[in-house]
């Protein structure tokens, strides 16, 4: 009898335990969320590779070349365009062209006499997401085609049987990503280390959240809030003064963080040393002065306004269980939007470029791709978004400061309100 | 003084409904009633902890919401569940407290007067985590009495402490009242420890204060004994 009076309180007071509850809540979400992200890049990037055309321009002009572009046109219906030599030159920068295949001159001679052929491929990128870079992937799909109907061509040809012959067809692939021109390997290298960026500054939001949160219900379930509040000092300073303490100790956790991050980046680097030419020291300098400026200055920015958010849920929060309410699903928004530039690839019109600045996490991988891309008209765009939302937030964080919700906690998160 | 003050809080909760007082200058003025009578609420108010709905109280000529941070400077204000930082050790927390008024060498005399006050002799350089809730009332009571404001503000400033404890409080509440001319506003359930230390009373109920006056007074008005007669008596008036 009271071993079931024991599991039933056991259950009931865990039951009503607000941040259980919104753990177990958040799991499906959490999934559901991911899911969605994961199925949204899939199908960009399914899109991506089905909207592909394939601009073909033949420099060869041989028997060869011609029956290959007929073969590629019946093969790929309605991918496969050609285009002349004039029509290229107007386009220097081929960013017309989502995949431009150049077949070059000698292209056939070189077939017929070594086996070997090649040929150029430039690939345009609109972004480094998943559904952009997923283009990369028609290169060796069509490398693979092309040789194949080089060996049937070549056979019929030469009237041999088609098995002994031992053709093979090489592409010198070059991707275009805003003003940069990286090999094919170097690009998932890339995509990779914005997505590091964003994943390390999503992390390093959430401890300041965390920290900031906590520390502000933390002085009211010590009892010392109330005591500090009556002594003669600004209750902004007291708000400044927790921002900075918050800040420091989450500067120190974060470079631990970042420094075993990038141990493990290393380690994946010098695996894949062989094939990747850009390293972690290239992205900082395809940054510039002005991208690492804008970058740090915007760090700070964020890294301010995360303390700011926290300080204020902390002091809506009568204690640290109710403030811990608020932690994890803002843990957890974070790494999504993390995430999404991953998935989703980083905003380019100007509104979901300030959309997507608005939510803080993401801006740092906004200015990275736009100063890689060497797009610095717009760096000052997010910039300019994070130090209006950072003056907002100042000017309500100075009202909440002198309000008395601080003492007396939100009503909802309140269970009694003591007259 | 206090004049009408009214606190409403939000879902219409009234605190407070019109509380009206007047502590002079250098007496102990003892706020007693049942719980959730508004005794806290008036001291937060007071303490310019919390702002009120309506009404006015001036501090040394000082209103609580327009010179909330002069006010602050002239009083120190213990509340009912005070702590301290318990990762902290205890001399740490008052040197922390007392650096936010004073500096330099006013500063170490008051830090060397609170470490007096608290009585806790070698555990002051102990982590507050370690504290009894009696040692914890002590440093904090401590603090707000090294102070030296010119309105003391104690909210149940023995609560949990033990019968030697609460006497050498009291003690100290008297002393510093008369050596140092501190005024103070206490509230408190103990109505032996407001009768030994308080010169007049305000009994609140329901949000209004229904009695006031001189202990001896009161007694004598209200046909009592001793202070607690006083206090039931008042508030089954108050009922009808």
């Amino acid at each position: 009898m009271s071993l079931r009076r024991l599991i039933w309180k056991e259950i009931y007071v865990t039951l009503r335990n607000p941040q259980i509850i919104i753990s177990i809540l958040l799991v499906p979400i959490l999934f559901i969320a991911m899911g969605s992200l994961v199925s949204a890049g899939m199908y960009e990037a399914k899109k991506a590779v089905l909207q592909t055309k394939i601009y073909i321009l033949d420099q060869d002009n041989t028997w060869l070349t011609k029956d290959l572009l007929k073969e590629l046109m019946k093969s790929l219906p309605g991918k496969v365009v050609q285009v002349t030599e004039q029509e290229v030159r107007r386009e220097l920068n081929f960013s017309k062209y989502d995949l431009l295949l150049i077949i070059p001159r000698g292209f056939t001679n070189e077939v017929l006499s070594t086996s070997k052929g090649y040929m150029t491929t430039y690939i345009n990128l609109e972004s480094l997401s998943i559904a952009a870079t997923s283009k990369l992937s028609i290169v060796n799909e069509l490398r693979s085609i092309i040789t194949g109907v080089v060996k049937s061509l070549v056979a019929t040809h030469e009237n041999v049987n088609i098995s002994i012959l031992r053709i093979s067809v090489s592409f010198d692939t070059k991707v275009f990503v805003g003003s940069l021109t990286l090999k094919p390997q170097d690009v998932n290298m890339l995509s990779s280390m914005i997505f590091g960026v964003s994943f390390v500054i999503a992390m390093m939001l959430g401890i300041i959240f965390q920290f900031s949160a906590l520390s502000m219900a933390q002085e009211k379930e010590e009892k010392t809030f109330e005591v500090i509040l009556a002594q003669p000092v600004s209750r902004t300073h007291i708000g400044i003064a927790k921002m900075v303490g918050v800040i420091v100790l989450a500067l120190i956790e974060i470079s631990v963080f970042t420094t075993s991050w990038l141990y493990y980046m290393k380690s994946i680097i010098s695996v894949s040393a062989s094939q990747s030419t850009f390293s972690s020291i290239a992205l900082i300098k395809s940054l510039g002065a002005s991208g690492i400026s804008a970058l740090l200055i915007d760090v700070f920015i964020i890294m301010m306004c995360a303390s700011i958010i926290g300080l204020i849920i902390g002091g809506i929060s009568r204690d640290t269980r109710s403030a811990g309410m608020f932690v994890g699903p803002i843990m957890f928004i974070l790494i999504i939007a993390a995430l999404s530039t991953q998935w989703l690839g980083v905003p380019q019109g100007i509104p979901q470029i300030l959309i997507a600045s608005s939510t803080l996490v993401m801006t740092p991988s906004i200015i990275t791709y736009l100063a890689i891309v060497g797009n610095k008209s717009l760096i000052s765009l997010p910039l300019m978004m994070n130090a209006v939302e950072f003056i907002v937030l100042i000017y309500v964080l100075k009202k909440f400061m002198e309000s008395e919700v601080i003492v007396t906690g939100w009503k909802i998160l309140r269970r009694k309100v003591r007259p | 003084m206090v004049k009408d003050l009214v606190k409403v809080y939000p879902g219409n909760i009234v605190g407070i409904n019109g509380v009206s007082f007047n502590v002079d200058g250098g007496e102990i003025y003892g706020l007693i009633g049942p719980n959730g009578s508004g005794k806290t609420t008036t001291l937060r108010i007071l303490a310019t902890i919390i702002k009120p709905t309506s009404g006015s109280a001036l501090i040394a000529g000082y209103d609580v919401v327009k010179n909330a941070h002069k006010v602050r400077s002239l009083i120190s204000y213990l509340p009912e569940e005070a702590g301290a930082y318990r990762d902290m050790k205890g001399v740490d927390y008052i040197k922390f407290i007392l650096s936010l008024r004073f500096k330099g060498r006013e500063l170490d005399e008051a830090i060397e007067e609170a470490i007096k006050i608290s009585g806790l002799s070698k555990d002051i350089y102990r982590n507050v985590k370690t504290y009894s809730k009696g040692m914890k009332r002590s440093l904090a009571l401590a603090v707000t009495l090294a102070q030296k404001p010119k309105l003391a503000i104690l909210d149940e400033p023995t609560a949990g402490l033990d019968v030697e404890r609460s006497l050498t409080i009291r003690n100290i509440i008297l002393k510093y009242n008369r050596d140092y001319g501190i005024t103070v506003l206490l509230s408190s359930h103990n109505m032996l420890e407001v009768e030994y230390l308080c010169d007049r009373v305000g009994i609140i109920y329901k949000g209004k204060i229904i009695t006031e006056g001189y202990i001896d007074e009161l007694k004598t008005k209200l046909n009592a004994k001793n202070l607690e007669e006083v206090f039931v008596n008042s508030i089954r008036r108050g009922r009808e």
